[in-house]
């Protein structure tokens, strides 16, 4: 089976980039997927050559034949997401707020509304030091930014098996869709959180999703030297809710410059890459036959 | 006047801004906050709002009732695959169901009927100045954020129009480009984008612009986190968009923050907002004559 690890966070900019692309670097060998398609980072500090794109196209959206439409306004009430409306004289569909159900193509009495697909991405496959690398960029404003991230986490976990690898998602904030798609199936999830009151707010929310799917969770405490208060806070909550706290990463002005070069931190070095070390290898300590770390 | 905040990446400080942003406003004009970020609503740890009302946001789901033959129709007219004939019968995982109700008026035999399952909740509340808060929240485990997200706007918009000129509501958007955000988004007086002058911060800004331009609102860029590289400034400059206002890095903001507490009430930082005011009020009036 192929060992699947998700970072995620709950409340965004936490560090979630910067921890995966630093697990990249310190993993080896190993494929990379980044999952925040609505706000793609990975592929800006992860060196790789991109080998082919494909758009996505995951989207029904309804479209009226004018032709045929008689205006009869049948479809308007069925529509449960007022996507159908009466504009300059004639029924319209507007299609971000479509959401493809196919209901106005039952009651249209003219067989007028029919069901086209629509892009919702493209999703790209590069070649990172590691290994594979998948990512995608979800079209502006686009529904199904969840089946894009299936997408990108078919094409990984095909790269993976293939080479027998591993496979670390970054993630995407929030809890919704996007990251339920991104946790489902996952061996394990690394929550990277903030010693602030809203990043355990968030923190538990996330830790509630990895629950309800029964994943196993472990969470690191990023620019914990912020509010130490907090940092402890947090750790004694986890604590209570047996979840394993791996580890604290302290603020590093090293984490802004391996932005900058465009590079894991790891490879800048400082306190915050020696933090992530320790952390990869109690990670791997608890999980010894499918989470390796490479000999350093 | 509708102010939407907005960043594209996570983390920015849109929560911050938007707090207190509200609070500067309702000094002097009646307000509204509404958190629309309903996956990792944070708003309200910094307005602690006395509750007024929660209300429960629910989604229809399909009961398969008598008459049923098993036929097939309801789960090939089913988009997400909600349900499925498995061995004679018809099985039902509301959890993947959006509501949309296509089962029940593709049925032949009239056999569905639905039920309503809670995805979500939201709450209202008065904070301090008589400031009007209103939070939508997602129920962990479920994926409806946009149900939420309308919902939230009909309870805390939906009768705003009636005296808008003189009310603000103040947008807390969620991160990222998606239809969500859009919805969040659309028909706003006013965007303000909050970024961090960072590699990531600059790309999401981009992304954030572009949802921006394509639904044709008016924007400007608040700076959070200012270093002083210029980086934000520079592309604020050749994208044409004003930059009204400016938090500097500062680990005490971090620490303030980090403890839940607003910046309006630290006198160091109290300025940066109140200026903010005055820059979207001088906006909403240059609107009004425009």
């Amino acid at each position: 089976m192929t060992y699947q690890l998700a970072v995620v966070s709950g409340k965004g900019g936490t560090g979630k980039t910067t921890v995966a692309a630093a697990l990249a670097d310190l993993a080896g060998s190993v494929v990379m997927a980044d999952c925040d398609v609505e706000a793609p980072n990975l592929h800006l500090v992860l060196p790789h050559e991109t080998l082919r794109e494909q758009e996505f196209y995951g989207n029904r959206v309804a479209t009226i034949d004018r032709e045929a439409c008689i205006d009869c306004g049948v479809c308007e009430p069925v529509c449960r997401f007022g996507a159908i409306r009466w504009k300059d004289g004639e029924y319209e569909v507007e299609d971000a707020t479509c959401e493809g159900c196919g209901a106005c193509t039952f009651v249209c009495p003219q067989d007028a509304v029919t069901l086209e697909p629509r892009r919702t991405g493209t999703v790209k496959l590069a070649k990172a030091p590691g290994g594979s690398f998948a990512h995608a960029e979800l079209a502006l404003a686009a529904d199904g930014s969840g089946k894009l991230v299936t997408e990108v986490r078919q094409l990984a976990t095909a790269e993976a098996r293939a080479s027998g690898q591993d496979v670390i998602i970054d993630g995407a904030p929030g809890t919704g869709c996007v990251v339920i798609s991104t946790m489902t199936g996952c061996q394990a999830v690394l929550a990277v959180t903030e010693p602030t009151k809203s990043g355990w707010h968030d923190l538990e929310r996330a830790l509630n999703v990895a629950e309800h799917f029964r994943i196993a969770t472990f969470v690191a405490i990023n620019k914990w030297d912020i509010c130490p208060e907090m940092t402890e806070e947090i750790e004694e909550r986890c604590g209570e809710r047996k979840v394993t706290v791996v580890g604290r990463i302290p603020w590093d002005p090293a984490v802004a410059e391996a932005m900058t070069r465009q590079k894991p931190v790891t490879q800048i070095g400082g306190p915050a890459a020696e933090a992530i070390r320790a952390i990869w290898a109690e990670m791997s300590a608890r999980r010894p036959r499918q989470l390796r770390i490479e000999e350093v | 006047m509708r102010l939407a905040i907005l960043s594209g990446k996570g983390g920015t400080g849109k929560t911050t801004v938007a707090v207190n942003l509200a609070v500067a406003l309702a000094s002097a004009h009646p307000t509204s906050y509404a958190d629309y970020d309903v996956e990792e609503p944070n708003g309200f740890i910094f307005l602690q709002p006395a509750i007024a009302g929660t209300h429960t946001v629910t989604s229809p789901y399909p009961v398969i009732g008598e008459g049923c033959e098993p036929c097939g129709v309801c789960s090939a007219a089913c988009t997400w695959h909600a349900l499925a004939e498995v061995g004679g019968r018809v099985l039902v995982f509301p959890e993947i169901c959006h509501g949309c109700g296509t089962c029940t008026l593709a049925c032949p035999h009239g056999a569905i009927r639905e039920a309503e399952r809670n995805i979500g909740a939201l709450r209202a509340g008065t904070a301090a100045q008589g400031l009007m808060c209103f939070e939508g929240i997602l129920q962990e485990g479920e994926t409806l954020s946009t149900t939420v997200i309308r919902r939230l706007r009909d309870l805390a918009e939906g009768d705003a129009g009636k005296d808008a000129r003189g009310h603000f509501v103040v947008a807390d958007c969620p991160p990222g480009s998606s239809c969500e955000v859009m919805h969040a988004a659309e028909r706003s007086d006013l965007v303000i984008l909050v970024a961090e002058p960072t590699v990531f911060g600059l790309h999401d800004l981009k992304v954030a612009v572009q949802l921006v331009r394509h639904l044709g609102l008016p924007a400007v860029v608040f700076i959070n986190k200012d270093d002083g590289s210029g980086l934000i400034d520079r592309y604020a400059a050749e994208a044409e968009l004003p930059i009204l206002g400016r938090l500097p890095f500062d680990l005490d903001i971090a620490r303030i923050s980090a403890h839940g507490e607003l910046l309006m009430e630290d006198a160091r930082y109290k300025g940066t907002f109140v200026e903010l005011a005055e820059a979207v009020l001088a906006e909403a009036e240059r609107g009004e004559m425009a």
